[in-house]
Order: C-alpha cells, then sequence, then structure tokens
C-alpha cells in the first residue's frame, strides 16, 4: 500500500529524466521562491512544497518504490538536485525523508513504515533530529538525555540543542541514554521517536541565529512519555543507527551548489559596482572562481566513485570540508570585495541589487559546524592518514 | 577516467613502470642524474624507450603506441611519483603531441628517433616568462634562415632535436631544427631540480623545406593542443610527486618521537597534513575534470579548467614539500636527506608553464571573456 504509483521514472535514460523534472519545474515552480534571499522553506511552505512534489511524482528520489520513493540509483539522483539549483529552488531541509524516512526504510518494523513513511511523502509531517545537547556537540557520545522505562512506556528527560526547524516540526526522532551503567559513552544509547513536539512535557524554545532567523531550537524533555515500541532499530544500539542514517546521500552535504550561488552573486556585486578589472580586488576573485572551479571537480570525481561504489569515509570527510570552507571563503571574499556595503543589513544601497550579501556571510558560518565540525572531520581524516594515536 | 581508479590499459601501464622503477631506479639514480651533463641519463631515456613510454602518445604509422592522453596519464603520475628526471612530459607528451599534428615524412624522420630513444625531441616556443602571446613569436623563418631567441626549452642534451616555432610568411608555423645545427647557440641553465633550462639563440639558421612542420591554422592547434597536454601530463607528474612527499612524510612523523610521542600525534601537525591532503584531492579532481573537458570538448573550451588545474597543482606541490621539509625538522634541511629533492624538483615543475598566480589569472580571465562571448 505504500508502494508508488507514478510511473517509473528510473527506466528512462538519464536525459529524458532530466527533460521530465525539468519541465515540471519550470511549469510548477512558483517563482516567489526562486533564487531566495531567504535560504529555506519553513513550515506551511515546506509542506506545500513536498505536496507539489509528491503529486507531481516526485518525491523522495533516494526511497525504494515500494515505499513511495522514486527508487532512482544516485546518477538521476544528481540529476535530481542539479535541476533544482538550475531553477533556483529554495532549499528545504526534509529531515524527514533524508534522515527519518530513509532510517525507518533500513532499519524500522513494519508498523513504522506503515505509520511514519506516508505522511512524510506527502508532506503531512515535518520532522526535526535530536542529536545535539548544550554539553554534548562534536562529543556527540556524551549525550546525557534519558530514557527510563516505566511499564509499557519510556519516560523521557533531558533537553536537546540546535535542533534545526524544530519550531516547525510535527515529530522528532532522538538519541537517549537507556543504560545508564553502559561501559562505553557510544553503548547504551536508543534512537526514541516523539510522536507530538506539543504533548504534555515538551518545550521548544527558538533560538535566533546570528542572521536573525528563528530556525532553531533548544527543546526541553520533562517526563515525556512514549510507547516502547517508538525504538528504532534495537535497544541501546541508536549510536549505530545514527552512525549509518547517511548512505550514500551523505555525498550532497558536499555539493558545491551553495558555494556556487555565492560566486554567482560575487559576479553580480562586481559587475554593478563596476569592478570587472580593479586590480585590487581580481586576484581574490580569481582565487574564489578557482577554488570553486576545483571544488565542482571534486564533487564531479566523488559522486564519480560513489556511483561506482568506491567511495570511502574519508572522501565523503574530504568533500564535507572542503565545501563548507569554500562556501564560506567565498562569501569572505564578496564581503571583502563589496567594502563599505558588507555590512549593509538587508541588501546594500546598489541601484537594481537586490542580494543581501550580509546573509550569505552569516549562513555560511555555520557550515563548518553542522554536519560534523570541520575539525570533527579532519579528525577523521587525520584517523586514515596516520592511523589511530600511538598514546591512549 | 576514474577518479582514483585505473582502466585495465592505465593499470597496465602502471604495472609496467613499477616494475622497472623497483628493478633500476632509487633516489641514488635521481642524485647521480644532477651530475650528469644533460641532468637526466641517456641510457635510461632509451630504456624507458624499449618499455614503450617514449612513443605513448605518438600515431602508430611512426611505431609509437598512439594512445590518448587519459590513458597515457598514469606514466607521468609514476614518473613524478619517483622523481624520473628523464624528460617525459617535454619530449613524449608535448614534442610527440605536435608530431602528430604534423604527419608527414619529416615525420617519419623525426618520430621514428623518439620512440626508440636514440634522440630527444623538445618544443622550443617561449620567448618571455609568461605563456601569453605564445603563438605570437619573435623568431621569424624567412628565406630559409631561422632568427631569433627562445627562453625556457627543456630537455637540452647532446642528443636532443628541436622543434621551433616562429612567423613564417606572416603566420605561425613550427619548424623542425637538428641540435646540431649550425648556427644554433646554446646557454643551459641548471635548474633546483638538477635539469636544465636553455636559451636558444638562432642566427641564420638554414630550414630546408621538408622541415616545415606545420604552418597557419594547424600549427596554431597544434601548439595549443602540445600546450594543454603538457600542461595536464605536468599536473600529473606533480601530483605523483606531492603524493610521494607525503607519504614520506607521514612515515617520517610516525616515527619521529619528541616529548615522548610520535609528532604525528600533535593534532596541529594532523591538520595541517589534513588540510595539505584536501589539497592534493583537489588538484587530482581539478586536473581529472580538465582531461576529461578537454577530450571532450577541445582545448579551447577546457582552457579554463586547465589553468585552473594548473594553478591548484603548482600551488598544492609546493604547499605539500615545504611542509615536508618542516616536518623532517633540520634533517630535511640536508642535503643528504630525500625529502628535498622533493621540495626542488617541486620548485621547478610548479613554475614551468606557469604558475599558480599567472594561471588563476589567467582562468578567470578567459573565464570572462567566455562569459562575454556568450553574451552574458
Amino acid at each position: 500500500m505504500l508502494e508508488n504509483n507514478h510511473k517509473d521514472m528510473s527506466v528512462l535514460s538519464d536525459d529524458e529524466f532530466r527533460m521530465k523534472f525539468r519541465n515540471w519545474l519550470e511549469t510548477t515552480y512558483p517563482d516567489e521562491w526562486k533564487n531566495p534571499v531567504v535560504f529555506r522553506l519553513h513550515g506551511a511552505e515546506e509542506t506545500r512544497w513536498l505536496r507539489m512534489l509528491y503529486d507531481g511524482g516526485f518525491r523522495c528520489p533516494g526511497w525504494p518504490r515500494k515505499y513511495g520513493g522514486m527508487g532512482l540509483g544516485l546518477r538521476k539522483q544528481l540529476i535530481y538536485h542539479e535541476e533544482l539549483e538550475r531553477i533556483g529552488a529554495a532549499r528545504n531541509v526534509d529531515t524527514g525523508a533524508t534522515l527519518l524516512g530513509a532510517t525507518i526504510i533500513r532499519h524500522g518494523t513494519d508498523a513504522q513504515k506503515q505509520k511514519y513513511l506516508p505522511e512524510v511523502l506527502n508532506g503531512d509531517c515535518l520532522w526535526c533530529q535530536g542529536f545535539s545537547e548544550p554539553n554534548a556537540g562534536s562529543d556527540l557520545a556524551s549525550l546525557k538525555t534519558t530514557a527510563v522505562l516505566d511499564g509499557d512506556e519510556y519516560v523521557i528527560n533531558g533537553t536537546k540543542i540546535w535542533t534545526t526547524m524544530a519550531p516547525f516540526s510535527h515529530k522528532i526522532f532522538l538519541l537517549a541514554r537507556t543504560d545508564m551503567n553502559a561501559p562505553r559513552p557510544q553503548q547504551g544509547i536508543s534512537m526514541l521517536i516523539v510522536d507530538d513536539m506539543k504533548q504534555e512535557g515538551m518545550i521548544v524554545r527558538s533560538i535566533t541565529n546570528l542572521n536573525g532567523e528563528a530556525e532553531f531550537a533548544q527543546v526541553f524533555f520533562d517526563d515525556v512519555r512514549i510507547p516502547a515500541t517508538n525504538v528504532i532499530y534495537k535497544v541501546n544500539k541508536g549510536w549505530d543507527v545514527a552512525k549509518a542514517m547517511l548512505g550514500d546521500e551523505r555525498i550532497f552535504i558536499g555539493s558545491p551548489s551553495l558555494a556556487n550561488q555565492t560566486f554567482t552573486v560575487l559576479e553580480e556585486l562586481i559587475s554593478q559596482m563596476g569592478k570587472e578589472t580593479d586590480e585590487l580586488f581580481k586576484a581574490e576573485v580569481a582565487k574564489a572562481f578557482c577554488d570553486l572551479n576545483d571544488l565542482r571537480a571534486l564533487f564531479a570525481q566523488v559522486c564519480d566513485a560513489a556511483i561506482r561504489g568506491v567511495a570511502d569515509g574519508k572522501t565523503y570527510s574530504t568533500i564535507k570540508v572542503q565545501a563548507s570552507e569554500t562556501f564560506k571563503r567565498i562569501s569572505d571574499t564578496l564581503i571583502n570585495v563589496a567594502q563599505e556595503y558588507g555590512a549593509s543589513v538587508g541588501h546594500p544601497d546598489l541601484d537594481g541589487f537586490e542580494k543581501d550579501i550580509l546573509a550569505f556571510f552569516l549562513i555560511a558560518r555555520p557550515s563548518t559546524i553542522y554536519g560534523g565540525a570541520s575539525e570533527v572531520q579532519k579528525t577523521i581524516i587525520a584517523r586514515d592518514i596516520f592511523g589511530p594515536l600511538a598514546k591512549r | 577516467m576514474v577518479w582514483r581508479h585505473d582502466n585495465e590499459m592505465q593499470r597496465m601501464l602502471r604495472d609496467s613502470i613499477d616494475a622497472h622503477v623497483s628493478a633500476n631506479h632509487s633516489t641514488d639514480r635521481v642524485r647521480e642524474c644532477r651530475e650528469m651533463s644533460a641532468g637526466f641519463d641517456l641510457q635510461e631515456w632509451k630504456s624507458m624507450a624499449e618499455l614503450g613510454w617514449t612513443g605513448v602518445l605518438l600515431s602508430e604509422e611512426s611505431g609509437g603506441t598512439g594512445l590518448p592522453l587519459s590513458e597515457s596519464l598514469p606514466l607521468a603520475e609514476v614518473i613524478g611519483r619517483n622523481l624520473f628526471p628523464e624528460p617525459f612530459v617535454a619530449s613524449a607528451i608535448i614534442a610527440a603531441t605536435i608530431l602528430n599534428a604534423a604527419y608527414s615524412k619529416a615525420f617519419q624522420v623525426i618520430a621514428e628517433p623518439l620512440v626508440d630513444g636514440s634522440r630527444v625531441i623538445t618544443l622550443a616556443f617561449q620567448e618571455r616568462p609568461s605563456m601569453k602571446s605564445v603563438a605570437e613569436p619573435s623568431v621569424t623563418c624567412k628565406g630559409g634562415k631561422l632568427n631569433g631567441t627562445k627562453l625556457f626549452v627543456p630537455a637540452w642534451s647532446d642528443i636532443t632535436d628541436l622543434l621551433v616555432t616562429c612567423v613564417l610568411d606572416e603566420k605561425l608555423a613550427i619548424v623542425f631544427v637538428p641540435g646540431n645545427a649550425e648556427g644554433l647557440v646554446a646557454s643551459p641553465t641548471k635548474m633546483s631540480d638538477g635539469s636544465l633550462m636553455t636559451t636558444l639563440k638562432f642566427s641564420g639558421v638554414a630550414i630546408e623545406p621538408e622541415n616545415i612542420l606545420l604552418q597557419g591554422q594547424t600549427a596554431l592547434d597544434a601548439l595549443n593542443l602540445a600546450i594543454a597536454n603538457g600542461t595536464l601530463a605536468l599536473c600529473a607528474q606533480m601530483e605523483g610527486l606531492a603524493t610521494a612527499a607525503f607519504d614520506i612524510t607521514v612515515d617520517y612523523m610516525k616515527n619521529r618521537v619528541q616529548f615522548n610521542q610520535p609528532i604525528a600525534d600533535f593534532q596541529a601537525n594532523r591538520f595541517v597534513m589534513v588540510d595539505l591532503n584536501g589539497e592534493i584531492e583537489l588538484g587530482g579532481a581539478s586536473w581529472r575534470q580538465a582531461l576529461i573537458d578537454l577530450e571532450k570538448n577541445g582545448f579551447e573550451a577546457a582552457h579554463v579548467s586547465i589553468s585552473a588545474a594548473k594553478a591548484r597543482c603548482s600551488e598544492m606541490v609546493l604547499g605539500v614539500t615545504k611542509a615536508s621539509i618542516q616536518y623532517h625538522g633540520g634533517i630535511g634541511f640536508t642535503e643528504d636527506a630525500d625529502i628535498g629533492l622533493y621540495l626542488k624538483a617541486a620548485l621547478r615543475l610548479s613554475s614551468w608553464l606557469g604558475g599558480a598566480a599567472y594561471h588563476r589569472a589567467a582562468a578567470y580571465d578567459m573565464y570572462r571573456e567566455g562569459q562575454v562571448d556568450a553574451g552574458k
């Protein structure tokens, strides 16, 4: 009953698929969401967009068809993302599809699949992810939120923070400690589902970020009760599930699209300021251009490797670091070239230029923090290069 | 071409070179070559020819293997990795590309000695320290006489013959000049890696009509393709060199103990090496994509990505080898330590055919010209 009833697009040629999605986007994608200065769709907007994709047969490209997804291979998924970028689509977090859904498909029970997948598909249910805590960021395994079994319910106490889109979400999946006596911090953690963000004991306190948006939040759990069946995979095995959450899709965190978008704005800005040939900035802009070129090359090579199944963990960490650092560097160049305009709130006072360059700069900051901070990724890469530390 | 994965042909080539390297090559040989007059070993050039390397790109009509560039580049990579001083890129890639375009009777006479390793062929095209306007030389060929000066010519030796760019009948031409031609004076400069970079002065050197290999548009196309091929091969060579220096340094860092722990355990050191590893990955990806671009779309379309690749690889190979010296400590600054050989080779390769600053600016300029042409 979960089966996708739309035509199977995985059998199309790559070009046919590209044109099909492109045509659909061109006729369907709302103009007011194109090349947004506001980067992401929230709440009702996101639901509307997911519903449009669902109705059009373009929802959940990576999910198997028997669970209602499009059942596309990685190559077509890449095309899917390229076309979204081409039309200038706003990003949406879609935690329900990329993280929760993919995990339920891999590790969930039949009942969980029946219950959760359809409402993710049609956009009715938006999810957020409760991993980080005030004292467990990069060191996630030191998390302190607990879930204690009481009859056929778990009782959750603790707090999660930096929970992206929590103020707009209906449900949350989280990591909590279910065995307080486990010998290692990574053990004794379970992945749990709270079915209602508004249920008794839940408090969501939104946090305003540096760019003035209230997208993320701190979430408090005060004796929150959930059915004992709301465990994903096995009790005390939450760490293993969390580590394996992103399969092939890890690659998309290395996409050059944000760096690319920022460079496009940089070009517009230079042209608007009449600085195309200004020697003072040319070397910097040329550096940004080459950085972007090489990031795109690396992404293309890594995608190729992933499609052939030969990309390893070090490669994914490398592309994540490079994509986020490059995005940051190009946004730095943008601010630098803008000179006095660089610190303008909203778009600078330049005729016909409507890009909020400060927002680009500010939104670039956390890209090296979320999804595994650069320092964590570099530690992973270093372990691959040097092996484990000799001491310890 | 797959990221870090060879196809069948590439793997065979790599196996052949690996076998040859372990049997015949060492850093001792690199040091010996530095003392030789040409900066490389004419006998080893002959051995490389017997393995088919000097003719790898040359068309089969001349006895070469006629492989496409992408299939040939594992050779450049391994040559870089092992610091081979023999002029593979200058002769077997750059000069060979010109010869492939100049298929003729003379071509047979010139190309066969390259295939069998009895001669080295090199292209003399630069006249100033820039890769700009190389298609507009001031060397002239008038009334069968060649006059003018070329700079930065690689691969000069007792067995080297020349392909020279010049203006003939107001058009670009490429002519063949035997190394022992009358009126040719060579002034070699020793480079950091022991190779020679030579200034060639042509004073009324006689050019027989059959030695005018290419003229006009075909000469221009051949020159552009030769530089494009050579630049990418050089990138592959630099990646090989950087990877070797990186591996040697990682090994050293794991064994060198200070403050009671291997210096590889200090996070500050680890992160620097991780960053450099990222640069190697970017450089490797950049030239591979540029190569795909070149083989698919031709050199005019690929100019931007080739320049970006050369910029990245030039900077990357210097970054890696400089850090390698640093992490070797005092030993790294000694003549005895091999790691210094890598830095000195990196200096030479990174600047040859244009350094990082030049190519970054060139990539961006050409990109912008493309934008203007496309009416954007």
